[in-house]
């Protein structure tokens, strides 16, 4: 039996799981996006304040709560199609920062003294949802969908010359990853019971770009891998527990300069594939 | 015999430059039809024209008598004109069978993209034989050496099954035998009533190949005609002459 | 009244407004010359900031304690160009810019873990804590030294970029480094060159800062050092002299905010004129349309 502790953990890590894959979709379209915690505040405040305000059940609000941030994510991710690398990284950070001061000034939701009222969900609710999050993912990755977001990575003029309606495909991943972002600020929500604005600051994008980059950023599966670091190094790293932002930083360069990647990439499959047609 | 591309009176200029003026051209159906002349003459402006990339100051350019000047690039494939490049432009993450199968993804009903369609896996088969490719079919795309890279963009190119070809250069980087074989099979495309446009340096390759050619110099056309008729052109030769000889 | 409460908030916001201009210009010289965002800079302002005060509390006067400060940056700064930087050089503009965040999480929890996470106060003594009023409206010597010492900086960094042989090379690396390297330019020291300038710039603005408000926090660099990225936008990011028009401007809209429309609104306003530039003139007011190429460094 898992203690408190211990499920603590593992309610984290998959919430920070989500977070990873909601910047892991848009950035396989080649868009950097430093703003997910935006997204997250977004579906956070929205599902809480359905629950709690209008009383709605849980699984109903995260679902309004993921369409609505799509709608945002359609709203910030059309203009930002004009701008590329890291004009849009720099766009994305200064919407996240938005969001944040947004709820910073807004009565009804608490302002800066937070919302609280939620009612707390089990493990496996969160489990449950990370599961269906990670295998909608997983299974788009198979899908003809994914060729062409890799395509619009590689060579987007090259892309839309095969045919692609290239801005369909890059709003479409905006959107997605804005709901997948929801998804995990519902959860966070009613995970912590108790949400304020600084839950949804610049670092908190970084700790989601941070996981997915660490794992892998060429595959979905590198976020779980990630994730999962993030959460069990500081376990394991006990007596440098005050140092684990630095060792974080230490590694985010290390795994640039050594394995750009991360720790899984695609030939990992690629070869597992190939033992299997050599037996 | 109908024409399925009519590109006519196209002024293009880039700042004070102009890069084309007052070219037209019409390129029968089931013909190939290159394009020569020296470097910086205006040939890749004309594939870039045709497909969408640039927008000229005058002109118009008709598929199958429909205007296309104006539509967005990805519009114009679907309408039907696929190309490749001269610095060939693969999906760098992709596999030679990615490739094909991301080539028809445009054409196929949505639902046949969760599971790719009988169709879709056996044209892109098909593709790869055409071209020579089916041994790489597993490989990354832009791994390959620089000839068989070529390939690959066509096959991806002539998966989308497009009513004109735009070749930009394909035996650049080919040997002898590879760029007869590639004559070859191009040949058997226009016989089967496929449309090719092609820009091409090897004059000797263009003559083997085209039924109809057309020859540019400093952004204007000075000359059209059959192969054997453009040989004799005073124009032509004084051009090519000018040049380099 | 009004008018003189007015005309303070003005003094005020061009107190920071200054202090924008510097940190702005640090990630611009980088921006516009090397093509990438060092988002490290934000830290490596709070850290010259922090290494300011140590030295002033510790009895360093002041003109010692800010080139103190600003060398130190300038270290660090160039300690992440050779190992954070120089090896992506090649990579998409995305990977330094990464490698850079990690630097900034490693410079913030060495903050934290050395000054602590609470706020740090100092006492001004002496010349520095005076003021000097004009009717309603007084102006500190802190702040006649944020100007003085802003202004100097701008005037010696344009000499050096548009008249010395360095500055040459700077401009050609921005042009294109292939060919400055025909030319007779070595990259690799201009890379340093571009990570150094940029540190001395970004400390300065730390330690102004700290003079000015008197208490600072690790937390600084993410609250005031990455609203220098709106600055550098709003003035436009290729053209390293828009800050020294973004800078007032924000810093006065700030102060106006803070004073008119409530504290918190004004993190909101600062970033939403950053996207609204973006996508209506991504160029920046300053920025590079084709007429202005020659002065694009």
């Amino acid at each position: 039996m898992m203690s408190s502790y211990q499920a603590g953990l593992v309610a984290d890590g998959s919430i920070l799981l989500l977070g990873a894959l909601s910047v892991y979709v848009i950035l396989s379209t080649g868009q950097l996006s430093l703003g997910n915690a935006g997204f997250m505040a977004i579906g956070a405040y929205l599902s809480s304040w359905l629950t709690v305000s209008a009383g709605m059940p849980l699984t109903p609000a995260i679902v309004v709560s993921a369409a609505v941030s799509a709608v945002f994510g359609l709203i910030i991710g059309f203009p930002a199609l004009r701008l590329k690398g890291l004009y849009l990284a720099m766009a994305t950070l200064g919407f996240g920062e938005m969001v944040r001061t947004f709820f910073l000034n807004f009565e009804p939701t608490g302002g800066a003294g937070g919302f609280s009222g939620m009612e707390h969900v089990p493990l496996w609710y969160i489990l449950g949802w990370t599961a269906f999050v990670l295998a909608c993912v997983m299974i788009c990755e198979r899908t003809r969908w994914w060729l062409e977001i890799r395509a619009v990575n590689d060579d987007e003029l090259a892309a839309g010359l095969v045919g692609m309606n290239t801005t369909v495909t890059k709003l479409m991943a905006f959107m997605t990853g804005a709901a997948i972002a929801a998804v995990a600020g519902a959860l966070l929500a009613h995970q912590n019971l108790y949400i304020e604005p600084g839950n949804f600051g610049f670092d908190r994008s970084t700790e989601f770009v941070l996981a997915m980059i660490l794992g892998g950023s060429s595959l979905a599966a590198g976020s779980i891998v990630g994730a999962a670091l993030l959460i069990m190094l500081p376990e394991l790293l006990r007596d440098f527990v005050d140092w684990r932002i630095a060792i974080f930083g230490a590694l985010l360069v290390a795994v640039l300069l050594v394995r750009r990647q991360g720790i899984l990439d695609r030939n990992v499959f690629g070869l597992a594939k190939f033992w299997r047609r050599a037996n | 015999m109908a024409n399925v591309l009519e590109f006519h009176d196209v002024d293009q200029s880039f700042g004070g430059i102009k890069a084309l003026t007052d070219v037209s051209f019409d390129i029968p159906q089931a013909c190939i039809t290159g394009i020569i002349g020296p470097n910086g003459a205006g040939k890749t402006t004309i594939f870039n024209v045709i497909t969408g990339a640039y927008r000229p100051d005058r002109g118009s350019v008709r598929l199958n008598g429909q205007e296309i000047l104006g539509l967005a690039p990805y519009r114009i494939a679907r309408a039907g004109i696929s190309r490749t490049f001269q610095n060939i432009r693969l999906f760098a993450s992709m596999t030679v069978w990615e490739h094909m199968l991301l080539s028809q993804a445009p054409r196929t009903p949505m639902l046949s993209r969760i599971l790719p369609s009988r169709a879709v896996a056996e044209r892109g088969e098909r593709m790869m034989e055409l071209f020579g490719i089916s041994a790489v079919r597993d490989r990354i795309a832009v791994s390959l050496p620089y000839g068989v890279q070529r390939k690959v963009e066509m096959a991806r190119a002539y998966a989308m099954e497009p009513k004109l070809l735009l070749l930009d250069e394909p035996v650049a980087g080919m040997n002898h035998d590879e760029a007869e074989d590639l004559r070859q099979t191009l040949q058997g495309l226009r016989d089967k009533g496929l449309s090719i446009l092609i820009i091409e340096h090897d004059m000797r390759f263009m003559m083997n190949l085209c039924d109809e050619m057309h020859v540019m110099n400093y952004g204007r056309k000075i000359a059209g005609g059959r192969p054997a008729e453009i040989q004799r052109d005073p124009a032509v030769i004084a051009a090519y002459l000018g040049e380099d000889a | 009244m009004g008018v003189s409460i007015f005309i303070q908030q003005v003094l005020n916001g061009l107190t920071l407004g200054a202090v924008y201009t510097l940190i702005a210009l640090a990630f611009s010289l980088v921006m516009g010359i090397l093509g990438i965002l060092n988002l490290a800079i934000s830290e490596i302002f709070m850290i010259g900031a922090f290494i300011g005060f140590s030295l002033i509390m510790s009895g360093v006067p002041v003109w010692l304690a800010l080139p103190g400060a600003m060398a130190v940056a300038a270290v660090i700064s160039m300690v992440i160009a050779r190992i954070g930087y120089e090896p992506l050089r090649n990579a998409s503009h995305i990977t330094p810019m990464l490698s850079t965040l990690g630097f900034s999480m490693i410079l913030q929890n060495f903050a934290t873990n050395t000054w602590g996470s609470d706020p740090m106060q100092l006492t001004l003594e002496g010349w520095l804590d005076t003021r000097f009023h004009f009717g309603l409206v007084s102006l500190s010597v802190v702040q006649i030294v944020v100007f003085a010492v802003t202004l100097g900086l701008c005037v010696l960094t344009a000499l050096l970029i548009q008249r010395t042989d360095i500055g040459r090379g700077l401009r050609a690396v921005a042009e294109n480094r292939d060919v400055s390297r025909i030319l007779g330019v070595r990259p690799r020291r201009m890379i340093l060159v571009a990570f150094a300038l940029s540190g001395l710039l970004a400390g300065a603005a730390g330690v102004l800062v700290g003079l000015h408000y008197s208490v600072i926090t690790p937390y600084i660099g993410v609250d005031i050092g990455l609203k220098a990225i709106a600055v550098m936008i709003v003035g436009g990011a290729t053209n390293i002299w828009g800050a020294l028009l973004a800078g007032p401007i924000i810093g006065i809209l700030e102060v106006l905010t803070v004073a008119y429309g409530g504290a918190a609104m004004r993190d909101f306003i600062v970033y939403g004129m950053m996207i609204a530039i973006l996508l209506v003139r991504p160029q920046g007011l300053l920025g590079g349309s084709s007429k202005t190429s020659g002065g694009r460094v």
